[in-house]
């Protein structure tokens, strides 16, 4: 029988889907609250800091290529420390999915659909992914490679029809008596990149690891471009002022934009395409992940993890309903995303030095 | 064999759930904002005013239109009103024998009105579009909102006390451009147009015109206005005046931060846009070189303004380059005679040269000393090249801005002759 694989674009394609989500619509409002006008900067660095984060994963997929993320950490903390560092993840891996889905369903509320209850949007959005995660890793790897392009090319034409608004003096100073803040940005900055360590959950199903370990790096610098660039592009056209009071700059971006022909009059109607592809690219790749997570938590047997699949139709719409506010829902969502940073940029590395030091001493597992 | 009724049983199940999981999605299909295209009402313009009706009293009846006074008038929780908001409405319906009946409109033409502007009275924006709701049989929707007019009175008070339902409105787009009315607001919407159907419409499209006439503030949507506001620059928008069947916009009205202190003429707007390097195309009128009498003109085909801030010690003081291209477009009171050789054109050019030095100087001398008003946001420059110095004087802009030296250095290029020499 012929094995199946994920080829490097459909990697390239996980790892990008993964990142962006719902806060390519946030990140500028965000990031601007804290570091003004030099915003764009801080992502920079926290896209560099990405890179480096992504440096211990690399490290750990090559070193047990046929196991993914909860196997690693269970294989090289062992049992119980394994668990220990699972139970974060479980946990922000539910609660990321369920409120991406909240907080899409609150933007549809506002942008699209302004009658229809946002239970509805959020069970649709969710029996979508269960859906498509029944039908497994490949069928995930295709589907997203085909929304792939349809996000990419419709942010690419946000980006350049929106170039003939800007003032490029809203950008400046640059770093005039703003350094703290600019520093400050970075890691709320990372939390926006929250996704980036997704790939070690389907690195595992490449065959081969050297280009898909390309794909991966390739796939990191994508929303690093999106996320600087629709910054820049945002403070050009909104001003620091605007942007520290709208939450989501892009979709108000896309709204902003005004074209005398009718069939792009409202522009806003056509971005939700993108954004609505996007939220589910992924929600898809959090929910396998807490699928994941929780199956070797509890050492659930294969046959058993679509039942564990099935549970996250409930779970799902739970998390995302738990907070009744909408702002209580954003502020929790941002600070929920410290407890992944903390795993992925503490105990990865940690991990991964134990790893090498042990390998050193020529006892590799 | 048991394995076999095991596999077939699992199939079962499995298709089972599918088909539940695919039933489900016949509950999710989203009609809930479902409604039919004639049941909207579709908000082509908003104008502004202040109240004409006082708390209760229910007084001035049928002096807005058909709509009588008690029909305005809502229950309100503030002390008094504090606006007028009328909305424009396309008569969706009654276009097929409007369009067979010819263009124009209005009670005054005879033919029936393609629009309807139904004022409300109220405290706020979000009660006075609901109580207009009570009054028509449509769902009001604001997506194709065109234009805001609002009432001098109104600007006076300051932008920023209106500002907030417009910007969060879901519908509303920032896109939407803002015209300040001497007077009433309200009968720049009453206009019945010639050639458009709707006022609001015939208004967005005369900005539109700002890349032929240069008298045109043409930069003047919500999202624009109010990131000045946000920033503390002055500003202009575009000033609208109106009789029966038509709209001009004619000047500007000067805003300082948000409350409007004045008005521009057109010639202070086309001197603003070449300052502000915001000039899209216009004409330069000057005398003939010479002692002979007559007008010459240029058509404009390119300009570039600079503003270069200079410190000396603690004293700030502005260059201002202009530079315009353009071509030699004719001239008024005699006739072309060989006449436009090198040394004619350069009179020519020295003319033009004047002719803009001096408006601008006369702009920049009004609304230094007569408004204050830096509507060439001389401190956003400030602030972004010079930022060290702009935070030492940033709280003395105001007192300092009207004293400040301009220093205006214009050159003109006549590149094209046209077709006669």
């Amino acid at each position: 029988m012929k094995m199946k694989y994920l080829t490097p674009s459909q990697i390239l394609v996980l790892v990008v889907s993964g990142v962006l989500g719902i806060d390519i619509i946030m990140v500028q409002h965000n990031i601007v609250s804290i570091a003004k006008q030099d915003a764009w900067i801080s992502l920079a660095l926290s896209g560099l800091l990405v890179f480096i984060a992504a440096i211990p994963i690399i490290y750990l997929m090559l070193a047990y290529p046929r196991k993914d993320a909860p196997q690693i950490i269970l294989a090289v903390a062992g049992k119980w420390l394994g668990r220990a560092i699972l139970i974060p993840l479980m946990v922000f891996f539910i609660v990321y999915a369920g409120l991406s889905a909240r907080i899409f369903a609150q933007v549809i509320r506002v942008f699209l659909l302004e009658s229809t209850p946002m239970v509805v949007t959020v069970l649709f959005m969710v029996i979508v992914v269960i859906y498509l995660l029944s039908k497994g890793v490949y069928t995930i790897g295709a589907v997203l490679d085909i929304l792939f392009p349809l996000y990419i090319i419709t942010l690419m034409f946000l980006i350049i029809i929106s170039a003939s608004q800007i003032d490029p003096s809203n950008i400046r100073p640059i770093l005039f008596r703003n350094t703290s803040n600019t520093v400050k940005a970075i890691i709320p900055g990372f939390n926006h990149f929250t996704g980036y360590a997704m790939v070690a959950y389907f690195m595992c199903y490449t065959q081969e690891k050297k280009p898909a370990i390309k794909a991966y790096i390739l796939g990191l610098g994508i929303p690093i471009f999106f996320y600087v660039a629709l910054t820049i592009i945002c403070i050009m056209v909104f001003d620091v002022g605007s942007l520290g009071v709208t939450f989501y700059p892009t979709l108000g971006l896309a709204k902003s934009v005004g074209f005398q022909s009718g069939i792009l009059d409202r522009l806003e109607s056509f971005m939700a395409t993108f954004f609505i592809s996007m939220v589910f690219g992924s929600m898809i790749i959090f929910t396998y992940g807490s699928v994941r997570n929780i199956t070797e938590f509890f050492s659930i047997p294969p046959k058993g993890e679509k039942y564990v699949i099935y549970a996250h139709l409930i779970i799902l719409p739970i998390v995302a309903f738990a907070i009744s506010k909408d702002g209580d829902v954003l502020e929790f969502y941002r600070n929920s995303k410290y407890i992944d940073t903390f795993v992925f940029l503490i105990f990865v590395p940690l991990m991964a030095l134990w790893v090498g030091i042990r390998r050193r001493k020529g006892r590799p597992k | 064999m048991g394995g076999y009724k095991k596999e077939e049983r699992q199939t079962k199940v499995k298709r089972a759930i599918h088909i539940m999981i695919i039933m489900s999605l016949l509950l999710c299909t989203g009609c809930w904002d479902k409604k039919e295209i004639e049941q909207w009402g579709y908000v082509l313009g908003i104008a502004v005013d202040p109240p004409t009706l006082g708390k209760g009293t229910g007084s001035k009846e049928g002096e807005e239109g058909a709509a009588p006074a008690g029909f305005r008038q809502m229950d309100i929780s503030a002390d008094k009103p504090t606006y007028d908001m009328t909305i424009q409405l396309p008569i969706i319906k009654e276009s097929p024998s409007l369009a067979a009946s010819g263009g124009g409109g209005g009670p005054e033409s005879g033919s029936p009105s393609k629009t309807w502007q139904i004022t409300q009275t109220g405290d706020t924006f979000l009660s006075m579009e609901r109580e207009i709701e009570s009054r028509t049989s449509l769902t009001l929707f604001y997506g194709h909102l065109q234009v805001l007019v609002i009432s001098d009175s109104v600007a006076r008070d300051g932008l920023d006390k209106i500002a907030d339902f417009f910007l969060r409105h879901r519908e509303i787009r920032p896109k939407v451009d803002i015209y300040i009315a001497e007077g009433s607001a309200k009968k720049i919407l009453d206009v019945s147009p010639k050639i458009e159907d709707h006022s609001a419409t015939y208004l967005k499209q005369l900005l539109m015109n700002s890349d032929r006439s240069s008298r045109i503030v043409h930069k003047a949507d919500l999202r624009a206005t109010m990131n000045f506001i946000r920033a503390g620059n002055d500003f202009v928008l575009p000033k609208v005046e109106a009789n029966k069947e038509e709209i001009k916009i004619k000047g500007g009205a000067i805003f300082k931060k948000a409350k409007m202190v004045g008005w521009a003429d057109e010639m202070d707007i086309e001197s603003i846009n070449f300052i502000r390097d915001l000039y899209r195309g216009g004409v330069i009128v000057g005398d003939r070189p010479g002692d002979e009498p007559g007008l010459i003109s240029m058509e404009v085909t390119k300009s570039k303004g600079k503003i270069k801030p200079i410190i000396t010690g603690d004293q700030v003081s502005f260059d201002i380059f202009i530079k315009i291209q353009g071509e030699y477009d004719g001239q008024i009171g005699f006739l072309s005679d060989k006449q436009a050789d090198k040394a004619y054109m350069d009179k020519c050019e020295k003319e033009f040269t004047k002719v803009v030095r001096e408006q601008c100087n006369r702009t920049i001398k009004k609304m230094q000393e007569e408004y204050k008003a830096d509507v060439f946001q001389l401190n956003k420059i400030l602030r972004t090249s010079k930022p060290a110095y702009w935070e030492e004087i940033k709280e003395d802009w105001d007192e300092i801005y009207p004293d400040v030296k301009i220093n205006l250095d214009v050159e003109v290029k006549l590149k094209q002759l046209g077709n006669f020499k």
